[in-house]
């Protein structure tokens, strides 16, 4: 039986894993961080959308199954520094602080998924200057009631709790002059969420969606939008947030109201950066160690985006999840899932 | 494939957009790297300065050349064009790296050659006068808040009070507190300046705005340029008589 290295502990490893475990492959994971879940257990996301239902009970399950599972072994705060061999038989060099270690596997899945954008390079938002100015990771940090403020949406400069409350789409998507012209793909329904969790909690609030499109193709998104609109009177205005600054100690942003063709100020207790997704760190650093391609903005490349969509390009290593570009959570498990049972179909062989 | 052929507004130019001020303003150098499409965001107009205080949009300039209407284009020519600062906020935000303003800058010139900007640039004589006789755009004197919509409470605070601050600063101030340019130039780096006008077709440019202005204009630099060269012949005189001692 042959032993397969699954890259990342995030949604889409941890599901690649418990799926080739429960086949009966043995599985290395490895992860960089000292705790599985990745991205949304690092920045504590609390709902999902668009059913609002709570993160864990979707990522505690995932992380279980592998927890739980003997085929499993673990490699926590570890990195792959090198792989040599060809398929069916890699070498891989596994370290941790403890030292190093090699083993042979027989397939490698690379599943190191995103980063989120850092918005400080956008510096007409005043992201890093202005303290109210937040992005939506921090923002779910703020609505758990395990994280900083106990779920409570403070603003971070007097610990108030925010009346006006504006959110930017596409902060660092849809945007050439940061070189990510690509569509962040969860922004849309993220922060449509966010609004509706902010009325639900601060049904005084005031929330304005600064968008250019959007985007709401997901299962159930478009209903949400419509919910936000209907229910909780969430105010979408057509036209991208472009500048934001600070008069009399409040924040002031600039954006055209394109349908009435009007530029507006608007004066804001909070502003709250829907921030894209970029490649990982350890998506770069993966892409170096195991020498497989990479698209321009540093996303992994599928063999054959149609036909091999889960094949690097070198046989043997397999790519899934947020790791090939944006993907909301629901679609990297279906990723893990597929990455798994072609790993498996090629192992059999 | 090259960058040519990939670029749809390039192609439109034969296929569909048949204007001539639109072919001419699609043949200009500039408009490839200008125009990549548009995503009606507005992060051009809410920079704009002009768009705060004027009739004039350049998401809307993006958009007409996109689609490249004809009587449109010419009406922008004769007048919304000219309203644009040329600060070029507009390019370094806009998320597509349009440049409404390089568009803008290609419209007026094709105006200008075109015969489209008269109307539009007769308030500017004053302002032309000036360039070509002093090298100034602006003299003190020439603003007033009428003319400068976007204009904060401190600018026009100060602006009311200048008369009062010149005889403060200045005892005595020359011509009863009244000044006709901004800096003075030298005589010899307007006869420079005003070569260069010449020698460049710039003054002929000009001359197609404002032909009765450039008439009075180069009878004066006529007779500078006589005086000049004058003392640039004794210049030479006196340079050569001091190398044969």
């Amino acid at each position: 039986m042959k032993t397969v290295l699954v890259i990342g502990g995030g949604v889409t490893g941890l599901k690649t894993a418990s799926e080739l475990a429960e086949m009966g492959y043995n599985v290395s994971l490895v992860e960089k961080e000292d705790y599985l879940g990745g991205q949304v257990v690092r920045h504590k996301y609390y709902k999902l959308a668009p059913d609002l239902r709570l993160a864990g009970d979707v990522i505690d399950p995932v992380i279980k199954a592998v927890e739980s599972n003997s085929n499993i072994k673990v490699h926590k705060h570890s990195h792959v520094v090198s792989v040599s061999g060809s398929a069916p038989e890699f070498k891989a060099k596994i370290k941790n602080s403890k030292g190093e270690t090699e083993e042979t596997f027989g397939a490698i899945v690379v599943a190191t998924g995103f980063d989120h954008f850092d918005p400080t390079v956008k510096q007409e938002y005043g992201y890093g200057r202005f303290k109210d100015v937040v992005t939506n990771s921090e923002v779910e940090e703020m609505l758990n009631p395990n994280g900083p403020t106990k779920g409570e949406l403070k603003r971070p400069s007097d610990g108030k709790v925010p009346k006006k409350i504006a959110i930017f789409q596409c902060v660092g998507s849809r945007d050439r002059q940061v070189g990510n012209p690509y569509c962040c793909r969860v922004g849309c329904v993220v922060s449509t969420k966010q609004a509706i969790e902010i009325k639900e909690k601060y049904p005084d609030s005031e929330v304005y969606v600064y968008y250019m499109d959007m985007r709401m193709f997901g299962r159930g998104w478009e209903e949400l939008y419509g919910k936000a609109m209907e229910e909780y009177e969430v105010i979408f205005t057509r036209g991208r947030g472009a500048e934001v600054t600070l008069k009399n100690q409040q924040l002031s942003l600039r954006a055209e109201e394109t349908i009435m063709d009007r530029p507006i100020q608007h004066s804001v207790d909070m502003i709250i950066l829907a921030a894209g997704m970029a490649a990982g760190d350890g998506t770069i650093e993966a892409a170096k160690v195991l020498g497989i391609k990479q698209n321009d903005y540093g996303f992994l490349a599928p063999k054959d985006d149609f036909l091999s969509p889960n094949e690097s390009s070198k046989s043997g290593i397999y790519i899934a999840g947020a790791d090939k570009g944006p993907m909301d959570i629901e679609n990297c498990i279906v990723e893990g899932a597929a990455v798994a049972a072609k790993v498996a179909g090629k192992l059999k062989n | 494939m090259s960058e040519e052929t990939k670029n749809p507004i390039t192609e439109k130019i034969e296929n569909t957009k048949g204007g001539h001020f639109y072919k001419e303003i699609m043949k200009d150098f500039r408009i490839k790297e200008s125009l990549h499409g548009c995503l009606n965001c507005g992060t051009c107009v809410a920079n704009c300065p002009a768009a705060a205080f004027y009739d004039y949009s350049p998401r809307e300039v993006c958009q007409m050349m996109i689609e490249g209407d004809e009587e449109t284009i010419e009406e922008y020519m004769k007048g919304k064009i000219w309203n644009c600062a040329q600060c070029y906020s507009c390019k370094y935000r806009c998320p597509k790296e349009n440049s409404a303003a390089d568009i803008v800058m290609a419209m007026r010139e094709i105006a200008v050659r075109e015969g489209l900007a008269a109307e539009a640039l007769a308030g500017y004589t004053r302002i032309a006068k000036l360039v070509l006789t002093r090298g100034n755009q602006l003299a003190p004197d020439m603003l007033s808040p009428d003319a400068f919509p976007d204009w904060g409470p401190r600018m026009i605070e100060l602006s009311s009070k200048k008369m009062e601050m010149r005889e403060e600063l200045f005892e005595g101030f020359p011509g009863m507190n009244v000044v006709d340019r901004a800096w003075a130039a030298e005589d010899y780096t307007i006869y420079e300046m005003q070569k260069i006008w010449e020698e460049s077709g710039a003054l002929e440019k000009v001359g197609t705005v404002f032909p009765f202005l450039v008439d009075i204009v180069q009878e004066d630099m006529e007779d500078k340029a006589e005086e000049m060269d004058a003392k640039i012949e004794e210049k030479k005189a006196k340079l050569e008589a001091s190398k044969k001692k």
